[in-house]
Parts: structure tokens; sequence; C-alpha cells
């Protein structure tokens, strides 16, 4: 309603009049920062943009005409040449045609002496040859057709070939890669295009299930072959029908999707040889394809072709001017060359490339430099050369989205494209920018499935997932290659795998450094092991959780367990204690000496038992490692010493016989010392030699 | 007679060095007089008219004061000369001298 909308407002005119005043907080003033450089741009233009639009694509079609004759006068039968005849004549006699030619004739003459006087259109300049134009520094590219997908479902564009010999010609294979059943039963095509007409293609091939690549023989048009989604594979003459002209049987096929199929330059001209997902590389006769010339299966490790390992082959390259090797790439990731007449009895893998980490998309060999070779994965773009082995020799940095297929251009082979998932289509060139790419050109909305450069060198077909198939022509700088950049790109591949090569060099160094390092830690270690080990067969404590001195202790004493003169030196002196204790003194040779030394000083001790060797004793026996105790003690002694060294030294460890032995075990290293206090006689030389011959005893107690 | 003079001409153009053929065309497209063989002529006539027409009516647009002289067609293989009048055109098919 009317008055809903409010009161008609009505401006007056009056004086100023201030109705809120805002001061500045002073508070603030201090937070106030002065920016001094500001990125920010302002321009008082108006903002304009510029947007290209085009017709997605306009219908051509070719006519020509076919000109009667007309303008002859409606009585005259124009095909009696008698009245065409007498028309004629009757014109010739009209006065204004009298008069008209001569006119005429004289202005033609002019215009054909001239002509014959001088050739007008000679180069009349010095330069004979057009200056080549400055090469431009900004790459174009244009989409100059889209060929539409003719089917009514949208399938993605498997791939994409151009006929033999620059016909102008190309075949587009569509096949969906998605897991749905409902897509399957639809029958597959390929369509053949003519390049100049986009309107409607030219031919079509048909098979049971889709087709997901299409080849022209390289010698003649008309026999192409294809694989399909079933892991078939299957030959057509386009000149016949779209059928099929022979298809592979199930049995000799690949157990699943084949993924490519490649014409060999053979003598018969007719072989093929086709890889599947399943890890198999078939060769097949053209002529008979219910059997198979050679099968091949991928597998990872060198020399062997396992089925159950296998590796599914998602890419085949063959460059037929190196017939003998071919490259397949994985789905693992991995490219692997391929000899294709091995020696062995299976054909041999003569590397395998760690490429990717997804499946290979596309492998591509380089027109010019046959040795290197262009993946692409799930992000990347990696360049092989194939004698480096551990690695590319160059990569891009990963993209913002997937590639799904790349290939070198044919007149130019520094540069490569390679197209996304996102729609762009990026132009490489090694030899303007190795780090990015020279141009990107957004080619559609939806996602890019399959590129192949075309054979006029001058443009590039991209396939979408739509089905679509775009032409674009590129400009000069992409398509011109001079003799002199050639060195210039074999100067860059050599100097990356050089590169490479001594990085692998340098790798290899470290590795072997490490394993040495790593052998004597593991013998290292193994005799600490073995230590710990012989340790405890003796029941010597655990070494662990020890201070220094009490391991240095351990150690001591398990060398001198393990040296075998000293376990012989210690059963010596046990079977000598047990011959004292058990026959007394007699079990000393010299008998005479000991009674003698026994009567001398037996009383001091007669208290602890039968025999009693006391310190005196021990003082007068001659320790053999001196002379000078020998000397110092009982002159007795000196003559008694060779013989009785032996014994003497097994003596001292005898222990008094009123201790049990286990006590008395403990015993020795007090009542010597004792007696040696007593006795100052004793030389230090003795107290050592005992001192040794305790640390001897506590070993073998302890 | 003044056929004689029309002959005379056509004669005297014909010895010309290069020159391949001659058509004169009235101005509904009929070739009165050719030196070449009548479809050949047929077909020079239906072009050269269309031609004739479309260039005369560019040049009266650009400038109605200006009228079209004549054509000079050089091809590949040779030039074509065509000299418009009111009602008849003539065409001469000529080889240029290479030098």
């Amino acid at each position: 309603m009317r008055k809903e909308f409010g009161r008609q407002e009505r401006c007056l005119q009056d004086h100023f009049r201030i109705h809120a005043n805002v001061k500045p907080l002073q508070k603030y003033r201090k937070l106030v920062v002065k920016k001094t450089v500001v990125d920010r741009d302002v321009q008082a233009a108006p903002g304009v943009c510029v947007n290209e639009m085009n017709t997605i694509r306009a219908e051509y079609a070719e006519f020509s005409g076919l000109h009667e004759e007309g303008g002859w006068p409606k009585d005259i039968n124009m095909n009696d040449p008698e009245m065409i005849q007498r028309h004629r004549k009757k014109l010739e006699k009209e006065d204004a045609f009298t008069i008209a030619v001569p006119l005429m004739a004289d202005e033609m003459e002019e215009l054909i002496k001239n002509n014959n006087t001088i050739n007008f259109y000679r180069s009349a300049f010095s330069c004979d040859s057009i200056i080549a134009p400055d090469r431009e520094l900004v790459p174009t590219a244009t989409v100059v057709n889209v060929y539409k997908n003719p089917a009514n479902r949208p399938r993605r564009v498997s791939r994409i070939t151009f006929a033999p010999e620059n016909i102008g010609r190309m075949a587009v294979a569509q096949c969906p890669y998605e897991f749905d059943p409902s897509l399957r039963q639809h029958a597959g095509e390929a369509f053949f295009w003519e390049i100049e007409n986009p309107t409607r293609p030219e031919g079509m091939i048909r098979a049971g299930s889709p087709i997901t690549d299409v080849r022209y023989h390289p010698k003649d048009l008309h026999t192409i072959v294809g694989s399909l989604f079933t892991g078939q594979v299957a030959t057509w003459d386009a000149r016949v029908s779209p059928n099929p002209q022979l298809v592979s049987t199930y049995e000799t096929s690949h157990t699943d999707v084949c993924t490519t199929a490649l014409w060999i330059n053979s003598k018969t001209g007719c072989e093929f040889f086709s890889s599947g997902l399943d890890g198999q590389v078939i060769w097949w006769d053209e002529r008979n394809l219910s059997q198979t010339l050679d099968t091949l299966w991928c597998d990872p490790e060198k020399g062997q072709g396992r089925p159950e390992f296998a590796h599914g082959a998602t890419v085949l390259e063959y460059e037929h001017t190196l017939p003998t090797k071919f490259l397949a790439g994985t789905d693992r990731g991995n490219v692997m060359v391929f000899m294709k007449k091995g020696k062995s009895p299976s054909e041999r893998m003569i590397h395998m490339y760690k490429a990717h980490k997804g499946p290979v998309m596309a492998c591509h060999r380089n027109p010019m430099f046959i040795k290197n070779f262009l993946t692409v994965g799930e992000y990347h773009i990696r360049i092989f050369a194939e004698d480096c082995k551990e690695s590319s020799i160059m990569w891009t940095v990963p993209a913002e989205t997937r590639y799904a297929d790349a290939n070198w251009l044919i007149n130019r082979p520094s540069c490569f494209i390679a197209c996304r998932n996102d729609g762009v289509l990026e132009w490489w060139d090694l030899l303007i920018r190795g780090g990015n790419n020279i141009m990107q050109m957004k080619v559609c909305d939806e996602a890019l499935t399959a590129v192949c450069a075309a054979d006029t060198g001058k443009h590039i077909a991209v396939g979408s997932i739509h089905g679509d198939v775009r032409f674009i022509q590129m400009s000069d700088l992409m398509s011109d290659f001079d003799k002199g950049e050639k060195p210039m790109l074999a100067a860059v591949f050599d100097r990356e795998s050089r590169r490479e090569k001594y990085l692998e060099q340098r790798n290899r160094e470290i590795r072997l450094k490490k394993r040495d390092l790593e052998k004597q830690e593991a013998i290292q270690k193994k005799l600490e092991e073995d230590e710990a080990a012989e340790r405890k067969a003796l029941g010597l404590p655990d070494i662990e959780g020890m201070d220094p001195i009490q391991v240095k202790g351990m150690k001591i004493r398990q060398e001198v367990a393990r040296n075998p003169i000293i376990q012989a030196e210690r059963e010596f002196f046990i079977s000598i204690d047990e011959e004292i204790r058990t026959k007394g003194i007699d079990a000393f040779p010299d008998k005479k000496v000991a009674k003698k030394k026994k009567s001398e000083d037996g009383d001091e001790h007669q208290e602890g038992g039968a025999v009693n060797i006391t310190a005196a004793d021990l003082a007068a026996l001659d320790f053999h490692e001196d002379e000078q105790g020998a000397d110092e003690g009982k002159p007795e002694a000196p003559p008694a010493a060779p013989e009785a060294t032996p014994s003497q030294t097994a003596a001292a460890p005898l222990p008094p016989q009123s201790t049990t032995p286990s006590e008395s075990q403990l015993a020795p290293p007090e009542p010597p010392e004792e007696e040696e206090e007593e006795e100052g006689e004793e030389s230090p030389a003795d107290e050592e030699a005992q001192n040794e011959v305790d640390e001897a005893d506590d070993e073998e107690e302890e | 007679m003044s056929n004689n003079e029309v002959e005379e001409a056509i004669k005297r153009i014909m010895s010309h060095k290069g020159v391949v053929g001659l058509i004169v065309i009235n101005h509904e497209g009929i070739p009165i007089k050719s030196t070449l063989e009548n479809s050949l002529s047929v077909q020079y006539a239906a072009q050269v008219t269309q031609m004739v027409d479309k260039t005369r009516s560019m040049i009266k647009e650009l400038d109605n004061n200006n009228d079209l002289t004549f054509i000079r067609l050089r091809t590949k293989k040779h030039e074509v000369l065509v000299c418009p009048e009111k009602e008849y055109s003539m065409i001469v098919i000529q080889n240029p001298i290479d030098t």
C-alpha cells in the first residue's frame, strides 16, 4: 500500500547544524603508526577488463560453385551452337561494340607493353632473403578448431594420434577409465577427423568395448590397430567397415585393460605389440590375432618374469630408430627398459627407473635425443637419461593439479607440452627456461586428458574429459628450431646427466664408507657380546652398573681367566695345595730344608696343626722372580731355591690347617701379612711377590 | 568495315609477347569474342563480372567521384588484365616476362 512506503522525502535547505562531533581520543595518539611504505595502488581511472569470446564452434561446409552459362536471352537455346553463333555475330555488329573494343584494346596495350618491358614485381632491393623477424619474446597460442564429441555421452579422450606422412588426419580414441558398469555396456567408438573439417568426423571404427588406444600403421593409412578395454586388441581396415577385421581372443589377450598398442618396424610390417594393466607385454601379428608371437611380464626384479609380481604397464614407448629396446611405464610409477630380443630365455629387463609415486601417465623419448625420455606422473614431469640409472636428470616442481599427459614437440625437441587436470595446457622449453613453464593456457574448464603434437609442427591437439578435442596453433617461438640450438640442447642434457652421475658416485662412496663403518661396529659389538657370554660362563658378575675401576678389574680377571697359561698355573697351584694338604711336608722335594725350617721356627706357630709353614719359612723360600729376596732371605735358601721354586710359590697360599678350607681361602691374605709385619727381614720384594700371588689367589677364589 | 578494326585490334593485342588469351564480354556476361575455348571463357566471364562489380562498388562507396579504370591481377602463373567499360569488358591473360 502506498502508505506503507513511508513518507515522501522533502528536502529543505537549512543552515549547517552539527549533529554529532566525535573528537579524537588522546589516549590513542601514541598508538598511531605512520605507514611510510604503502603497497596498495590507487588509480583514479575507471577499471576496465579484457575479455575474449568466441563461439564454441562455427560450422563450416565447403561447396564449390558450378558455373552455368547465363545471360543468353530467353529466346535463344543455350545448347544450340548455331543459335549461339548467330547471336554472337549479331552482338558483334552492334555499334557500341565496334567503338568500345579499340578503346579497350588501346588501354590494354599499354598495360601489356608495361608488362613486357619491366617486371614490376621483382625484388628491387638488395636483400635477397627476407630477414627473419626477431624472435618473439612472448609465446602465444590460440585454439583454432574444436572437434566436438560426436557421441551423446561424455567420454574422456584417451588417445589422439595423427596419421603418418602429414596427411592431416587425426584419430581420437575415447574411453572412460572409471569403473562404471553402465559405461561398459556401450560399444566403443573411435573417430577419425579431417583436421580442416571440425564439423563432423570423417570416419569411425567400432568395437565391442571401449577403445583405449588407436594407431595408424606407419606405412598404410587404412590399417588401424586398437586396444580395447577388455584387454583384447583389434585391427581394422578403415576402407572396408567400421567393425573390426580381427579381434584377438580372450584367452590370448591381456587379463586386464589393454592400455597401449604400437606398431613395430618389422620386416613384414605386420607386427605390433600391446601392453596391459595385468603386467603383460604381448607381441602380435596382425594377420592372426588368435596367437601371440611373444609375451613378457613386467616383473620389477631383474631376470625374472613372474606373473604374480608383475606391475601393470600403463604406457609403452617404442622408437623405430632404436628397435631393440622399448620402455614401459608401470602403474606403480616405475619405468622399465626392456631388451626386445633377450639372449636369456626371458626377455630381459635392462633397468628399472623409479620415476613417480603414482602411475606413469606418459613416457616418450625425445625425437632428437633418443637417449633421453620424459615421464609424467602425478604432479611431476621428469626427464631421464638412460645412463643415469639412479634417478632422473631433470624434474619439475610439483604442479597445482595432476598431470594427465605430456609429449615432446616434433619440430622443436627442447620443448614439451603437458596437460593438467584443471584444463590448463603447459608449454615447457628447456632452452628458454628450465625451471618453469614458458606458457600456460587454460584451454577449457574441464580436465584435459590427452595431448599430442601434430605433424605440421605448429599445432597441438588436446583432448578433454568430455570428449572434445581442441586444435591449438602455436606461435613461431615454439615451432622454430635453428641449427644452433641442437648443440645447446645436447649440452643441457649432458650437463644434467653429468651432475647426476657425480651425485650417484658420491652416494655410492658414502654408502660404502657407511657399510665399512657398520661392519666395524658389528665386529666390535660381536666381540663385546662374546666377552659378556664368556663372563657369564665363568661366573663373573655382569659389567653393567659397575664403576670404571671395577670394570677394569673385572676385565683383568676375565683376561686372566681366559689366558691358558694363567689357567695352567692356577691348576698347578690347586694341585700343589691338595698335595700339601694330604701329604704334609712330604710334598716338598727337599725335605731337609723344610725340616730344618720347621725346627727353627716351627715353635711359634705350633698350635695351628700338623703343617704350619711360618712366615720365616715363606721368607726362606726363594721366589724365583726376585733374586734380591733370595739373597736377603736365609742363606740356606739359595741352593734350595731353584728346585723349591714351584713349591715355594705354591706354599704361599697354604692356609694354616686350623681353619676350614673355605675360610682358609680368605685367611691367607692376613697371616702372611701379619707375619711380614712381625718379621721385618722380609723384603718388600717378597711382599710384592706375595701380593701378586695373593691376587692370583683372589682371582681363583672369586 | 568497322568489324575490321575490331579484328585488327584484337590481332594486335594477341601479337604482343606473353599474351595467352583475350576475351571480350558484354554486360550480361556472354563472351562475345574469345581466343580461348568456350568453357574456359565462360568461367572467366563469370568470375570477372562478379569481381568487376564488387570492385567498382567498393571504389564508389569509398569515394563517389572515383571510378574503376582497370584491374590487374597478378597470380603465380600469369597476370590477368581486365579493362571494364560501360557495356563491355575485355580480359587479357598474359605471362609476364621473367627477369
